[in-house]
């Protein structure tokens, strides 16, 4: 657990509507994997509305990504992040990183903080990295 | 079969049209797809998908748009790329015509530089080497 007085080293904020992914979900559902890990790819097909869920999934990766202060990495660079959403009673999901990304903010960054709102058809993620 | 530049033209529009939700008439070569086209992160993802399928090839990481350059203190100071980073760009990015960008180098224009000519020149090179295996 991270010490409350740790200061962030990092903070990443992303948007993302619910009908755009929903419009992504219907087009490229095939290709979700290239984006998605296996537990978060199950999370989004196991859910009544994968829509929603893939919203949640993709504003956290690039809220995370954002607070590394990265540029795009191409479609691989979503895969490197993997999210865990928070439950029911917690107010923060987690994040773990592989590869590049991983080697990226070795040394720098141990934990991050992923909180979510969500608001008529957005779903707005922020990322603490501490 | 060998593909021309304006049947590439013609196939990266209509990716572009079906992801972006854009007019025909929006879509120049020279429209940029942030600025002009308002292409956000989802979508940049929707358009590769989609131009995998639509080309029949795979794109990887960095190939179409540059990685591992912004951190660099060497190629970036003061919120301008660097002679060294300009020069990393052309070496990663061979299919993108810097002259515009060149003569402000700005962080924040770089994603000027993502046109849709850059996408047909890339696909082009792309599509010709595997006419050609």
């Amino acid at each position: 657990m991270t010490n409350s007085l740790a200061l962030p080293r990092g903070v990443g904020v992303d948007v993302v509507a619910i009908s755009r992914t929903d419009d992504f979900y219907r087009k490229h559902r095939d290709s979700l994997r290239k984006i998605l890990n296996d537990p978060e790819l199950k999370q989004v097909e196991d859910s009544g509305s994968p829509a929603r869920m893939l919203a949640y999934f993709f504003s956290a990766k690039e809220a995370v990504f954002k607070s590394l202060d990265q540029n795009w990495l191409g479609v691989e660079g979503f895969r490197m992040i993997e999210i865990g959403l928070p439950s029911e009673h917690e107010m923060f999901g987690a994040a773990k990183l592989s590869g590049v990304m991983k080697e990226k903010a070795a040394g720098r960054i141990h934990e991050w903080r992923v909180q979510f709102l969500e608001t008529d058809d957005f779903v707005i993620s922020q990322a603490i990295a501490f | 079969m060998e593909k021309t530049k304006d049947q590439i033209f013609q196939g990266v529009r209509e990716c572009l049209v079906n992801a972006l939700g854009v007019s025909e008439n929006q879509v120049s070569l020279d429209s940029s797809l942030v600025k002009d086209l308002g292409a956000e992160s989802i979508d940049f993802l929707d358009v590769v998908f989609r131009l995998e399928k639509t080309f029949g090839i795979k794109i990887p990481r960095g190939d179409l748009f540059p990685e591992n350059l912004l951190t660099n203190p060497a190629f970036v100071k003061d919120g301008k790329i660097t002679p060294a980073g300009l020069t990393e760009l052309k070496r990663k990015l061979s299919h993108v015509d810097f002259t515009q960008f060149e003569e402000n180098p700005l962080v924040s224009r770089l994603s000027d530089i993502f046109t849709v000519k850059m996408i047909v020149d890339y696909l082009f090179e792309k599509t010709s080497v595997k006419a050609k295996a």
